[in-house]
């Protein structure tokens, strides 16, 4: 008596349903085995699913309009959290630092040209080559996935 | 045949009895007897309305084995607030199942009347709605609930719903790291 263990599962799936936030579904999650195993099962990612059409936004990527690079001054493509996103998504994993620290990629120039779902196709304009004995028109392009860096 | 007539016509006179009154009697699982009105009961519990509709109801209380007086004192205390509340046109639309309906927040008396309860009563009632075919009683106690588990850590939830922690601690530093991303870096 008494005891939420002792509610039926399919009603701790109403009740996990209406948290209506995955971070709340992870915390939840971790409690303990059962409601991990209410809370990851398919039926219920497609029954919250189907009621959450409104989709969570974390933020989004801008080409440099609304960040300056710190340092050197020139604007470069930049994660900017949404403002009205719940804080539980750390933007710093969002971030896109990580490509101009190494020098991978040249945040002088590149601009994100396409995305899809959480892939970002950066590229720089084209730009004649010559390194080589015939000229030749080069294009660079970089695909990154920013989150699972 | 004039025996079996008369005794048939007792029968009739004893239903009509019984649907003329406007209350049915609820017993708890330890015995005690609850009245509450029978259009509130047939409107807010699929269970009881098929109980009235099919002649179940028991004059000297019908037995809710499964529901202890506590609760049921809630359930009907439910009803009754609920009978002299104006039903908002929300509330009548969303009479449909649960899982496909869009849920409606709350009012304020029912945002009160689950805010009183402590947390044993509050489970409790879950139960009993959910038993009794209540949806939107089911609806409201769940709400409760949920907002009880948002913004709480892993170890808070547990402290809050008593719940023993069956992972072992390499468990859910798999899930964890498995979640890394959707966790503050503390």
């Amino acid at each position: 008596m008494g005891d939420i263990q002792g509610i039926p599962d399919d009603v701790l799936e109403l009740i996990f349903v209406l948290l209506a936030s995955p971070a709340h579904h992870i915390h939840a999650a971790s409690a303990c085995k059962r409601w991990h195993d209410i809370i990851g099962d398919p039926r219920f990612v497609s029954l919250f699913g189907s009621l959450n059409r409104r989709h969570l936004v974390a933020g989004s990527y801008h080409n440099g309009r609304h960040l300056r690079h710190l340092s050197s001054g020139y604007e470069c493509p930049a994660f900017v959290a949404s403002s009205s996103s719940p804080p539980v998504v750390n933007g710093g994993r969002l971030s896109l630092d990580f490509l101009w620290s190494d020098n991978v990629v040249d945040s002088n120039s590149s601009k994100i040209v396409d995305s899809r779902g959480c892939l970002l196709l950066l590229s720089k304009p084209r730009y004649l080559d010559y390194d080589t004995p015939n000229p030749k028109w080069r294009m660079d392009m970089v695909v990154c996935e920013p989150s699972t860096r | 045949m004039e025996v079996d007539k008369g005794k048939g016509e007792a029968e009739e006179t004893r239903k009509v009895a019984e649907a003329d009154r406007d209350t049915v009697t609820l017993k708890s699982s330890d015995g005690k007897l609850f009245e509450v009105s029978k259009e509130a009961a047939a409107r807010l519990s699929t269970v009881l309305a098929g109980m009235i509709a099919g002649g179940s109801i028991d004059d000297n209380g019908t037995d809710l084995k499964q529901i202890g007086s506590e609760a049921l004192e809630n359930v009907v205390d439910y009803c009754n607030k609920h009978a002299n509340s104006i039903p908002s046109a929300a509330l009548i639309s969303s009479s449909i199942s649960f899982n496909t309906a869009p849920f409606k927040e709350p009012e304020e008396w029912e945002r009160k009347f689950v805010d009183r309860l402590s947390h044993d009563a509050l489970f409790d009632l879950v139960e009993a709605a959910n038993f009794l075919g209540m949806e939107r009683l089911l609806d409201v106690t769940c709400h409760k609930i949920s907002e009880m588990m948002k913004g709480k850590s892993p170890d808070q939830i547990r402290e809050v719903f008593n719940i023993k922690n069956d992972y072992t601690k390499e468990e859910l530093e798999e899930i964890r790291q498995e979640l890394a991303w959707a966790f503050y870096d503390d």
